[in-house]
């Protein structure tokens, strides 16, 4: 796992460098041949957009009731970043699974969108999503389902970035995420927090 | 339409009674030899026109089992007591 995220910034920073050389952004289209909306937003205010996608894993606790559950946070997000203080757009997908302390096992499939904003390294914003969340029974193997909607802001930080030039969005970053699920057709007090802890790529 | 569904549990909910049950049964399962899970039922069913049925083991009792560990659970042979009777009603005054 090292090894392949080693691997992956060395890869990345390569890019970087042989791109920086011959003067161009890792987005070397965008740079050069703006879309009419790229160019449109340059004339108004300056920023450029770019798509962008980002990946991250990590652990994740969630509470429910009087129980925690411990597992593994999964997240893919598709997007579009800005160099400007606009703020930066994703569409996401996010999986978990794990245990209760006693063994059930949980899973929980969320879709949301993501808007953050950056300062330098560091990135903040929230997401709002909604999903599956699944407990496999003790009793019979069957499953207890809610369908959920939940906020989760989030703050990370670049540890590396790729290539640190205005249209360049590439890091390794840290993120932290902590949020509330409610199930639908529920009472408050089957609000489901979450935390999650994660180490991320973004392009 | 939805609402109704709701109320009646179609649409399913995360009930606290349903989740400590569950628990409970797991925590039975990690102590005792073969604990027969599939005697016990952890469901609640929303009776639209008749009574709800509830969770074999209530909260209190699911609590109270999940706080014991395992030595406990068997020098009160609560293995064989549940496991003949899911409906017990008080193990833990």
């Amino acid at each position: 796992m090292r090894v392949a995220g080693a691997i992956l910034v060395l890869g990345m920073s390569s890019i970087c460098t042989r791109a920086q050389a011959q003067g161009e952004g890792p987005f070397p289209n965008i740079d050069r041949v703006p879309s009419s909306r790229v160019a449109r937003e340059e004339e108004s205010s300056g920023d450029v957009r770019y798509f962008t996608a980002k990946i991250s894993a990590g652990g994740a606790v969630r509470h429910i009731y009087d129980n925690f559950i411990m597992g593994a946070d999964f997240t893919v997000a598709l997007g579009s970043n800005t160099n400007g203080h606009a703020g930066h757009y994703y569409a996401l997908v996010n999986a978990s699974a794990g245990r209760t302390l006693r063994g059930l096992f949980v899973w929980q499939i969320r879709l949301g969108h993501l808007h953050e904003w950056s300062i330098d390294r560091v990135r903040a914003g929230f997401a709002p999503e909604f999903g599956w969340f699944v407990i496999e029974r003790a009793t019979n193997g069957k499953d207890m389902i809610a369908l959920v909607i939940g906020l989760a802001p989030h703050i990370s930080v670049d540890i590396v970035q790729f290539c640190a030039n205005a249209s360049s969005p590439g890091a390794l970053y840290a993120a932290l995420r902590a949020g509330v699920d409610v199930p639908f057709f529920a009472t408050p007090d089957t609000a489901m927090g979450n935390g999650t802890l994660a180490l991320g790529v973004r392009f | 339409m939805i609402g109704a569904a709701g109320a009646c549990g179609a649409l399913g909910f995360v009930r606290e009674d349903e989740i400590e049950c569950e628990e409970a049964v797991a925590h039975l399962e990690h102590c005792c030899v073969e604990f027969p899970s599939a005697k016990v039922s952890c469901d609640f069913i929303a009776g639209c026109t008749e009574p709800d049925i509830h969770p074999d083991l209530s909260i209190e009792v699911a609590e109270c089992v999940q706080a014991m560990d395992c030595d406990a659970l068997r020098a009160r042979d609560l293995c064989a007591r549940i496991a003949d009777d899911p409906r017990i009603a008080r193990i833990c005054e």
